[in-house]
């Protein structure tokens, strides 16, 4: 019995060793393209006068499409930020989705809205429509608002494409701050590459305990909160290392919810959002994908690494959980819709590299994770377990971990460095040390009860508790 | 010591599963210790960085300053008395000839005129051009546009010469740059990068010569008819654009043999710019290709024909108002309702006998807040 122990304990310490190893190769080869495509970004933008695309009239229309959905006391400041954005050939539409607060009123009465005729052209089925305004005030004639019945953000964006008038749509969170230039920036690759780009997104940065003034951010401090420094981390990570190496193989699954910019006419080719998944912005960009590979047309995906969007993240433990079970369940929903896409060559790098990535780290990584504590802790009270070896490889994978994260603060303090303060500065260092050990578990755990209301069919969005920056 | 001398002194004896290990474990202390390092360190190189261009800048922005303010003197007088003047600064250490060429190009972004004139005057006065010159033989491209940028902004007309060879550098961006300083500060031919364009011209690259064509002073624009025959697609579209910016009508025959163009792209633009330069005469021609044109062409036509407005094609417009497309009935409907009067009227008779969603679009195609 002690040999068959002994054996699976061998086997155990190579299986977490091979499969660490695994990852870390990986998780190299990510900071490397990453290094190499924010490179090549910031040379190729360092001189760029975005005013060429501001002041042309050859530059392409872009609609911005805002749901709200019980914003009421946000919205006026909300709204005017996006009118204040800088682009010319731009029209903000704000879809009410069926607010039961006064979102609509607030709107109607601050900009002198009256109800007009409009025509719509029903590309994509949604709730019904009860009423499109514009302004009575010319200096808002950008601003279109619309109300409908209530269907979720997935239905109130297909709403907004459905009113846009301009090739390109801009979905974003009502309640993210963009940079002034956060068009500019993000049009650019449409114009600049030679492959038609379907979709643009760009890095998105946490809001929390930042200045912000009539809907622009003034100055950007670190959060207040432990949880949600550790959160600014994370997105540092997930944006400068995991969306832009992605970028470069041209093979992203995703552009963040909070800001995206999509040919409209792709979008709607392949049936715009999907409003019966919480993870409706992973699951667009899989049919865009998927869309332009059956058309046999060639496209580029891309992601930029300007800081353009801004956004409050949970701070508390219980908003966390709920955002973290909903992407969590987003992601399997979508993988799930998808599975057809699983080692597909017919899809190329999607189906072979992509998608099998999403499947193995995204989903399952936590779950071996959590089965290899489950058996490793088996082993310890079985006394199977070589205590030095293993502490060695926990070192390795801890080490690691920090030298990645250390990595990406590198990456960001030689980029855009945003966070300009030496103790800011420390503090992230200090984060990056802390993460794997306080805040790493935490993502298991949110992992796990994710999957468990997946296979429980929970469908809910979960409610957002907003404090404010 | 005690605690972690074992690793090293047992290392060869331990599994190659730990020794792997081990060695991950060193490479990324080792690593960490770089980074925090290289952090701290860049971060102090910043700061003194940072001190030492205020201070220079602050002076240097002083006498600019007063170079703004001194109006009396011509331009060659106040080229030579600030050239003296910079001459006192201590401009042979590179990095401070450095500020003095960044705060010169920065305050030329921002006057025009005499002023302008005066910066690059100074410029050249204080051989800083040599640098501009340098970064263009430099093997680094992105230092090429560095001084591509900075002879362009500053106008010196003297670097033309340098620049032709690489308007045709196969990397796009120095080539666009290259192109777009080449159009400003060429007196002779500017535009014959357009006979040798191979590589594909970007949206994004021209929008930055339309940008440059559209604001250069002293520009003899040619007639751009003339590449329209190129078989560089983007070549076309772009002249097709500076056909349509300054009017050149006489490109109109050339504009109907584009209509059977393979480039959809081509063909709408020579659409949109029949319809733009009114050609009447050329209706019939547009009507014949509706019924076998695409979607997207069958309403660049529509829009053609309500620019155009002719009065001669209502009746073909109103035939459109039946079809089951909204894209198509919505521009038909604004076609006629560029017709002015007469226009108005046939929409309203319309209105009478129209289907409740066709009365809906006319609504919303007669409300100025929808259609500005």
């Amino acid at each position: 019995m002690n040999d068959v122990f002994s054996i699976l304990a061998t086997f155990y310490h190579s299986t977490i060793f091979y499969y660490a190893l695994f990852i870390m190769v990986g998780y190299f080869l990510f900071a490397l393209l990453s290094a190499i495509e924010m490179r090549n970004y910031l040379k190729k933008n360092a001189m760029v006068n975005y005013k060429t695309i501001l002041v042309s009239p050859h530059a392409p229309g872009v609609s911005i499409l805002a749901p709200a959905f019980n914003e009421a006391p946000s919205i006026i400041e909300n709204v005017h930020s996006l009118l204040s954005l800088h682009y010319n050939k731009a029209e903000v539409i704000v879809i009410n989705d069926g607010s039961t607060d006064k979102t609509l009123a607030n709107l109607i009465a601050h900009y002198d809205l009256e109800a007009v005729n409009f025509a719509l052209n029903q590309q994509l089925s949604t709730k019904p429509l009860r009423g499109v305004y514009k302004s009575k005030n010319l200096a808002y004639a950008k601003l279109t608002v619309v109300d409908k019945e209530n269907g979720g953000k997935a239905d109130a964006l297909n709403m907004g494409i459905n009113i846009s008038r301009f090739e390109l749509i801009l979905c974003i969170d009502a309640d993210c701050i963009l940079e002034h230039d956060a068009i500019l920036k993000l049009v650019k690759p449409f114009l600049d590459s030679s492959r038609p780009v379907i979709g643009v997104g760009g890095v998105v940065h946490i809001a929390n305990s930042c200045e912000v003034k009539n809907g622009h951010l003034v100055k950007v401090h670190l959060p207040k909160t432990f949880l949600a420094r550790f959160q600014v981390i994370e997105y540092i990570r997930a944006f400068l290392m995991g969306r832009m190496a992605w970028s470069r193989l041209n093979g992203l699954l995703i552009i963040s919810g909070a800001m995206g910019l999509f040919d409209k006419k792709v979008v709607i080719g392949c049936g715009g959002y999907n409003t019966q998944t919480v993870g409706e912005d992973m699951e667009l960009v899989l049919r865009m994908r998927k869309y332009m590979h059956k058309q046999k047309k060639p496209y580029r995906l891309i992601y930029i690494p300007d800081p353009l969007c801004w956004t409050e993240c949970p701070s508390d433990f219980s908003t966390l959980t709920r955002q973290r079970n909903r992407w969590t369940r987003g992601t399997m929903e979508c993988l799930t819709l998808h599975k057809d896409l699983f080692f597909n060559p017919r899809y190329g790098l999607l189906g072979l590299l992509s998608y099998p990535y999403w499947f193995f780290f995204e989903w399952l990584a936590p779950l071996i994770e959590i089965l290899g504590l489950c058996i490793f802790t088996y082993m310890a009270f079985a006394g199977f377990i070589n205590w030095a070896f293993f502490g060695i490889i926990l070192m390795m994978v801890y080490l690691y971990t920090v030298t990645l994260t250390t990595l990406t603060i590198l990456f960001e303090e030689f980029s855009y460095r945003k966070y300009t303060s030496g103790s800011d500065l420390l503090k992230l260092i200090g984060l990056a040390l802390l993460e794997p050990l306080v805040y790493h578990p935490m993502v298991l755990y949110f992992a796990i009860v994710g999957n468990i209301d997946f296979f429980r069919g929970k469908k809910s969005w979960g409610m957002m508790v907003r404090r404010g920056f | 010591m005690n605690t972690i001398g074992p690793y090293f002194t047992n290392y060869n004896q331990f599994p190659e599963l730990i020794q792997s290990a081990l060695l991950v474990v060193g490479m990324c202390l080792i690593s960490l210790l770089f980074m925090y390092f290289y952090l701290v360190f860049k971060r102090v190189i910043r700061e003194i960085h940072t001190n030492f261009f205020t201070k220079w800048s602050v002076e240097v922005n002083q006498l600019l300053a007063e170079l703004l303010a001194d109006d009396d003197l011509s331009t060659k007088q106040c080229v030579e008395k600030y050239t003296q003047k910079f001459k006192k600064l201590p401009i042979k250490r590179e990095a401070i000839k450095l500020i003095v060429e960044g705060e010169i190009v920065r305050f030329h972004q921002q006057f025009i005129g005499k002023t302008a004139e005066v910066l690059s005057g100074l410029y050249v006065a204080l051989d800083l051009e040599k640098l501009a010159y340098k970064r263009l033989r430099d093997s680094n491209w992105e230092n090429q546009v560095h001084g591509i940028k900075i002879l362009a902004q500053l106008n010196i007309k003297q670097a033309a010469p340098k620049l032709v060879a690489l308007c045709d550098d196969e990397i796009a961006t120095l080539r666009m740059e290259a192109q777009a300083a080449f159009l400003k500060l060429s007196d002779q031919a500017p535009f014959r990068f357009l006979d040798r364009a191979r590589e594909h011209i970007l949206d994004w690259h021209q929008l930055v010569l339309l940008e440059v064509i559209t604001t250069a002073k002293d520009l003899s624009i040619p007639s751009f008819s003339q590449w329209l025959a190129s078989k560089n697609d983007t070549v076309v579209i772009l002249c097709l654009k500076l056909i349509r910016q300054y009017q050149q009508f006489e490109a109109i025959p050339n504009l109907l043999d584009l209509l059977d163009h393979a480039n959809e792209q081509v063909r709408l633009l020579a659409i949109e710019l029949l319809g733009q330069f009114e050609s009447y005469a050329h209706e019939e021609d547009l009507i014949q290709r509706y019924a076998t044109a695409s979607h997207t062409e069958k309403l660049a036509i529509l829009h053609a024909l309500g620019q155009i407005e002719s009065g001669k094609q209502l009746g073909f417009l109103k035939t459109q108002l039946v079809e089951d497309s909204y894209d198509i009935v919505f521009n038909a409907l604004l076609a006629i309702k560029k017709h002015g009067a007469v226009g108005e009227e046939l929409v309203e008779q319309v209105y009478e006998t129209a289907l409740p969603k066709n009365r809906q679009l006319i609504d919303h195609v007669s409300d100025h807040r929808l259609i500005p």
